[in-house]
């Protein structure tokens, strides 16, 4: 499995987390029918706190992702060569993730076939929002469709750009 | 119906007669990722005509010389 792989691996299931996090948390509250919980301010607060924690999990998750990435080059490359010195791993390690991270014409052309999958998903979770205002539910409803279908369609975005990356583009 | 073409490369051999060059060593050569030489490789991308001329470029051939546009080998349909 190569780096960019692992990567979005890492960033779509932190992504996951947080968007069930979300749910099961609105399902809560909003089963609890408390007086706060009817009022769109909540909810808006709510939401913003949690693209807050998702931000600062992704964070939290590529500095770790990348320090075990190290970890697992530098054991595999002493593995490799038992008499290689801890400066020349070092310097290996830096020039195989620098060859690793680059942004390529195939990493863009996956980006943005993935983030179009993305947008249909926020799009369609418009529609749906708008088609429960005509149905009369409650615009605390609307938002929380609105809300879920842009998380999905980030973590939907994630699992497209693996399926490339795994699958390749020919002829594109 | 009109014929199915597909874009074939040799870059594997190309790199065996460069001294047995690694992808990570192409890779730096064209300046895109490893990932992407090895995609080029197993016929998983089709490259940009830019990054065509640059893997030429570094074995120092023609492009036709790593890639062939040739005809699809089609499954044989009367065995079904």
């Amino acid at each position: 499995m190569t780096y960019h792989e692992k990567r979005t691996i890492v960033t779509s299931i932190t992504g996951l987390l947080v968007t069930l996090a979300y749910f099961f948390y609105a399902i809560f509250k909003y089963n609890e029918g408390s007086v706060e919980s009817l009022s769109l301010k909540f909810w808006a607060s709510k939401m913003l706190l949690f693209i807050g924690i998702g931000v600062v999990a992704i964070i939290i998750a590529m500095i770790l992702f990348h320090i075990i990435y190290s970890i697992g080059l530098a054991i595999k490359l002493k593995m490799e060569n038992k008499d290689i010195s801890d400066k020349e791993i070092e310097q290996k390690i830096n020039q195989l993730i620098k060859t690793d991270t680059v942004e390529d014409e195939m990493g863009k052309l996956i980006e943005l076939k993935a983030m179009r999958i993305g947008f249909i998903c926020a799009g369609i979770g418009f529609v749906l929002s708008l088609i429960s205002l005509l149905l009369n539910y409650s615009p605390i409803i609307m938002i929380n469709i609105l809300f879920l279908s842009f998380s999905l369609g980030s973590a939907l975005e994630g699992l497209v750009q693996l399926y490339y990356y795994r699958k390749g583009i020919r002829y594109a | 119906m009109p014929k199915s073409y597909e874009i074939t490369n040799k870059i594997r051999t190309l790199r065996f007669f460069a001294n047995e060059m690694s992808q990570q060593t192409l890779a730096e050569l064209t300046g895109v990722s490893r990932q992407t030489i090895n995609a080029i490789e197993l016929g998983k991308y089709t490259p940009s005509l830019d990054l065509a001329y640059k893997i030429a470029h570094v074995f120092n051939v023609l492009i036709d010389d790593v890639f062939e546009y040739a005809p699809m080998n089609e499954p044989n349909k009367e065995s079904k």
